[in-house]
């Protein structure tokens, strides 16, 4: 039996958990960790946020959505006929509201458009700010997700007999942060400008980043 | 040795102090400092018992009680052993859809000679399903013990962290199903609740997200006791006390003899007894005689005679119904 102390391996702060929920975000340095592969200790999960392509409206609050955003390869995308996004984006938030959650991240996967530029959040560091929102849905579980939502967006592919146990080699998965706009009950993101019932996040508050997405353009971005 | 519970416990790695189970069977808390923990044992898993069980002499007490309640009494106890069974505790969201054709009624065809026929058309509907998910499923063989899940016996109950190394004396019995395929077998058994009536062509894909496992080894007391001579085995739940598998001795009593004799005294106050007795007697012979196993046998009729005229007879019983399927 192995216990993993939850206490930042960069800043030693204790990591702030909940039920269920395997990747931990440090407010103190902003860091995602999440178990490492052998289950020993707590390893970095690189992040980034992606720069807004709209302009930030005034009103609202912009608040970052963490996304598990994963390459669907050429090679299965032949084998569907072409049927299938290059690239399937799942927020990595709102389990509880699953039809919501896969509504929205069947609309975003659609977009053919690649998502630009972004930002790491090492760069970030020495901006205040409150700290990324930790995502409740673990990577096994987003390609999970990505799965059954890829093989109901493509009808007759693959056949029938195989489609329960059908699995699709993603590569490189990464969790990105995706600006929004929460305002009237609405959750716009700013990259395509597709929204979503703000019911998807549940009672839970998102961080005001307005500051820090502002501030992205000084950094370099 | 944790002072509160008496068994072994898990330390916190920052203080030193007791760590104490959350919602999160994978999470445990230092009940000194807080500090978070994950707990991972193989494939992330958590072993856990629960709390409160029965010791021995209230076990003993308990089935004394159950054996007088089925008219039992002055049975002593040979041998009483605590086994430790293992249980995977699944919990988890099943999120996916179903795609199916269903019959509807649409229109009404009239045939060469006008009669009516309804015409069915298929109706291809599709449907997301999310659901929450949690079920018990046995990691050994424990029908022989009476159980083949505990999901709702372990629902109330609070749990604490159990290292099966050291339970002593107790039996642990081993884990014979991985948890791999206990989350299969859950998944598969609730996805099979899940098929639409009237389905034509159904296709699905499910996924079991934020799916945690944990190995609940439940206490169970197996007793060997006497009874009128006879050896007796039981099998009680170690938490409620409930008998579960086993047998007792059940003493039928005999009305047949009651009626004969009812009978020919009530032929002899009648001035009948001659006739009327040997009927009665030829008739309840008959009629015996056909029920018995060894009717075919005439040379055994003495011994038949015997048993039947006995006041009493013994058999054994089962305890009560085994009371629950798993999840």
């Amino acid at each position: 039996m192995n216990l993993v102390a939850l206490k930042c391996p960069h800043c030693a702060r204790e990591l702030p958990s909940a039920p269920e929920r395997r990747i931990f975000v440090c407010d103190e340095c902003s860091r995602t960790w999440r178990l490492d592969s052998i289950a020993r200790a707590l390893e970095l999960v690189p992040r980034r946020i992606l720069n807004p392509v709209r302009p930030l409206p005034p009103a609202g609050r912009i608040v970052l959505v963490p996304f598990w955003c994963m390459t669907v390869p050429e090679e299965t995308i032949r084998s569907s006929g072409n049927r299938l996004p290059s690239e399937m984006r799942i927020p990595a938030i709102g389990l509880q509201r699953s039809a919501l959650l896969l509504r929205w991240a069947e609309q975003l996967s659609r977009v053919r458009d690649p998502l630009g530029e972004s930002t790491p959040w090492r760069k970030l560091e020495s901006t205040p700010g409150p700290a990324p929102e930790p995502a409740e849905i673990a990577a096994e579980d987003a390609y999970d997700l990505a799965e059954l939502l890829a093989l109901q967006m493509v009808k007759g592919w693959p056949p029938e007999a195989e489609l329960e146990n059908w699995e699709i080699p993603f590569s490189s998965l990464e969790l990105v942060d995706w600006p929004c706009v929460h305002r009237r009950g609405e959750l716009e993101e700013l990259i395509f400008g597709r929204a979503t019932a703000d019911a998807l996040v549940g009672d839970r508050v998102l961080a005001d980043q307005r500051y820090r997405i502002q501030s992205l353009e000084s950094v370099g971005a | 040795m944790s002072p509160e519970t008496g068994t072994v416990s898990l330390r916190c790695t920052s203080c030193g102090g007791w760590l104490d189970q959350t919602k999160d069977p994978g999470l445990l808390d230092c009940a000194h400092c807080g500090l978070g923990h994950l707990q991972l044992v193989g494939e992330s898993i958590g072993i856990y018992e629960p709390v409160g069980r029965l010791g021995r002499r209230r076990a003993s007490r308990r089935l004394h009680a159950g054996l007088r309640e089925r008219g039992v009494k002055g049975a002593s106890l040979e041998a009483a052993q605590l086994l430790h069974v293992p249980f995977w505790q699944i919990e988890g969201k099943l999120v996916g859809w179903q795609r199916f054709g269903r019959p509807v009624e649409t229109k009404v065809r009239r045939d060469l000679d006008g009669i009516e026929l309804p015409l069915k058309e298929i109706e291809i509907e599709e449907r997301s399903i999310s659901q929450p998910l949690l079920s018990s499923i046995a990691a050994c063989d424990s029908r022989q013990l009476g159980l083949l899940g505990i999901a709702h016996r372990a629902q109330q109950m609070r749990m604490r962290p159990f290292t099966p190394d050291e339970t002593g004396e107790d039996a642990v019995a081993v884990v014979l199903r991985g948890a791999a395929s206990a989350r299969r077998q859950a998944r598969d058994a609730h996805i099979a609740k899940l098929c639409p009536r009237n389905a034509r062509g159904l296709v699905q894909r499910f996924a079991l997200l934020r799916c945690t496992s944990r190995l609940l080894y439940y206490p169970i007391w197996k007793f060997r006791y006497v009874s009128a001579g006879r050896h007796h085995g039981a099998v009680m739940d170690g938490m409620s006390g409930e008998l579960l598998e086993g047998s007792y001795p059940h003493v039928l009593r005999r009305t047949d003899q009651g009626w004969f004799v009812a009978a020919t005294a009530s032929a002899f106050l009648a001035g009948l007894a001659g006739v009327l007795g040997l009927f009665f007697l030829g008739g309840w012979m008959f009629h015996r005689l056909r029920r018995s196993p060894n009717a075919s046998s005439v040379a055994d009729l003495a011994g038949w005679l015997s048993s039947e005229l006995t006041p009493s007879r013994e058999e054994t019983r089962p305890f009560g119904p085994r009371t629950e399927g798993h999840t």
